[in-house]
């Protein structure tokens, strides 16, 4: 139980961390922010004159940029509280309001993404380990190798200018075809399905060889283990003590691995949803940071890492559960 | 590592043929980057009759948008990308090995402290930080940009280190030291790090294909001033900035940069994964 605390301690004292981190991070930037927010004002037109610039900016910021550091950093502090984020400075929509609007989008792509290389990569990594020494699996591993050493963006962009430019039959840009009205008609989702498809295999090209090679590497060992011998000694068929006996055993590691991705799918990639203009949570974080927009950055960061923190300590905790000779202690 | 083990590495290098393949990659690389600019000279004044000519004996790799030669550039570039992750990889290196000896080695409040701040840093998503703090800070130095490139990485390393040094700080050995009265930083430094230079030097590979994967995406998005010819920038460029992507016949302005990272990427992988045969005899199969 101490362990339990001291664990979800840790985990508080991370979102701390974070807001904290984010908080100064602008004030890291060069220049005052309210004169950024002045100057992206008025050269985008927005305001007309210096001063209904001033008047805008001042509207727009959450804090009192007069007032000590400390007094806003706890003004930061209550209004993410209240779940204010403040606005994003490019497109004037509050930044929780473009985080509701985007975060389903990038987690249907990654979860899709998440489940096809989890069972891709589980199911093909077994099957290497039983034909351990063959030809096929030698072939299989240096082909593995080489995807799982392919950056996801590069992978993206590789498929972007194959499947899009060269031969148009993907579509280019979105998360769906803007004639098609939204709704649960089958239009839709086809087109929704059919937007989503290169993202998708962006992800899952270069992170399904990962999984298999881990489990392939832990199927191997457990293929070592005395348990195993006895299981072959009694005559047990190979397919039953792959399954039965390294299946089982080998797929531990591999559940904590996945509740990791877990966390981490919540921000999508900032690049590869750049390159198919996917209306993610990463597309936003790259566009907030080209367009120095900081509130949207900084909102999107915190909950990008929030997220992140509660899937480890969820991953902690399920751990202790799932695998019954792993006794956290001190 | 006496005349012996020289042997011995670099003949299970040649035997392993995966670990073979990426160390000539990666020599090759390191080659260009160190020979290429004294050869091939890198001449970025627009020709406009030369604007994404085809590759030719003249041009091998042909033009890009404003009719510079591409493979200067790849060439000028791999000295870039090469400088920017050896650089950010002896960062990570050297913070995560010092965080993880102390802790370890001191243990109780100090180890405490450092422990704590470790499992916080390894809790912030790598890439958002390092995009954030590029699009900050905004600098052209490449020991910033490997600082920022570092910027959670050394956390992982920190933590392996310090279950290792756990482990050896009981050995004989190092409790002789201790009773011979020699002082904490003098076992750390003197006995306990010469043990773990092999497992460092592993580590080291993996931070430098960690920094290769960030440093190119930072200038690929186009968040970091950097140089010209880095290949993140010249994808940069190709996609966002000339558009060459959508002209049907700059297609080997695109694909150029694209296929040097992949083989730079696949070489260190590669040779990374030797490496660990090498120093990990239990994980051959």
């Amino acid at each position: 139980m101490k362990w339990l605390y001291r664990r979800v301690l840790l985990a508080l004292l991370s979102v701390f961390f974070t807001v904290v981190l984010t908080f100064f991070l602008i004030r890291l930037m060069p220049g005052n922010p309210m004169d950024v927010y002045v100057q992206i004002l008025i050269r985008s037109g927005r305001a007309r004159t210096r001063e209904e610039a001033i008047e805008r900016a001042k509207s727009l910021m959450p804090l009192n940029m007069n007032d000590p550091l400390w007094k806003q950093l706890i003004d930061y502090i209550a209004g993410l509280l209240r779940g204010d984020l403040g606005r994003s400075i490019s497109s004037f929509t509050p930044v929780s309001e473009i985080i509701v609007k985007s975060l389903p989008w990038t987690v249907f792509v990654s979860s899709i993404a998440l489940a096809l290389s989890f069972s891709i990569g589980t199911i093909l990594g077994l099957v290497l380990a039983y034909k351990r020494g063959t030809v096929f699996e030698g072939f299989s591993v240096t082909v593995l190798t080489f995807l799982g050493a392919i950056p996801n963006y590069i992978m993206a962009l590789i498929l972007f200018y194959i499947l899009t430019i060269v031969y148009p039959i993907f579509p280019m840009r979105g998360a769906y075809d803007s004639t098609i009205a939204p709704g649960l008609s089958l239009d839709f989702i086809l087109s929704v399905l059919k937007h989503a498809m290169l993202p998708i295999a962006s992800y899952v090209l270069t992170d399904f060889s990962g999984w298999a090679l881990g489990i392939r590497a832990m199927a191997t060992t457990i293929l070592g283990e005395d348990y195993v011998t006895v299981a072959k000694a009694r005559g047990l068929r190979e397919s039953k003590i792959i399954t039965n006996y390294v299946g089982r055993n080998s797929i531990l590691p591999q559940f904590t691995g996945l509740i990791l991705s877990i966390g981490f799918m919540f921000g999508g990639s900032p690049l590869v949803e750049s390159i198919f203009t996917y209306p993610g949570i990463g597309r936003f974080f790259a566009a907030a940071v080209s367009a120095r927009d900081y509130p949207l950055l900084q909102g999107l960061f915190l909950m990008l890492s929030i997220t992140v923190i509660v899937a480890n300590l969820i991953a902690d905790l399920l751990y202790t559960q799932i695998d019954p000779r792993v006794k956290v202690g001190d | 590592m006496n005349i012996n083990d020289v042997k011995n590495s670099l003949r299970i290098i040649v035997e392993n043929k995966r670990a073979l393949l990426g160390s000539i990659i990666l020599l090759s690389f390191i080659l260009m980057a160190l020979l290429g600019p004294l050869v091939v000279p890198l001449d970025l004044n627009p020709k406009f009759d030369q604007v994404y000519a085809p590759p030719s004996l003249e041009h091998p790799l042909g033009c890009d948008y404003i009719g510079v030669d591409i493979l200067s550039e790849i060439i000028w570039g791999s000295r870039d990308v090469l400088v920017i992750v050896f650089i950010a990889g002896v960062i990570t290196v050297v913070i995560g090995s010092i965080v993880g000896l102390i802790s370890g080695y001191f243990g109780g409040i100090v180890d405490l402290i450092l422990n704590t701040l470790v499992d916080i840093v390894l809790t912030i998503p790598g890439l958002p930080l390092v995009i954030v703090l590029a699009g900050l800070i905004q600098t052209r130095d490449p020991i910033s940009i490997g600082l920022i490139l570092s910027a959670n990485s050394w956390a992982w390393l920190a933590r392996a280190i310090r279950s290792q040094v756990l482990s050896i700080r009981e050995r004989d050995f190092i409790e002789a030291s201790r009773a011979m009265g020699i002082g904490k930083l003098n076992i750390v430094f003197g006995d306990v790090l010469p043990i773990l230079m092999p497992y460092i030097g592993i580590n080291f590979l993996f931070a430098v294909v960690q920094a290769l994967y960030a440093s190119v995406a930072l200038f690929f998005i186009g968040v970091l001033p950097f140089s010209t010819v880095h290949w993140g920038t010249m994808l940069n460029i190709a996609m966002q900035v000339s558009g060459a992507i959508f002209v049907p016949f700059a297609r080997h302005y695109v694909i150029a940069p694209i296929i040097f990272i992949v083989l730079l990427q696949v070489g260190l992988v590669l040779f990374s994964y030797g490496i660990e045969d090498i120093f990990n005899p239990r994980l051959k199969s």
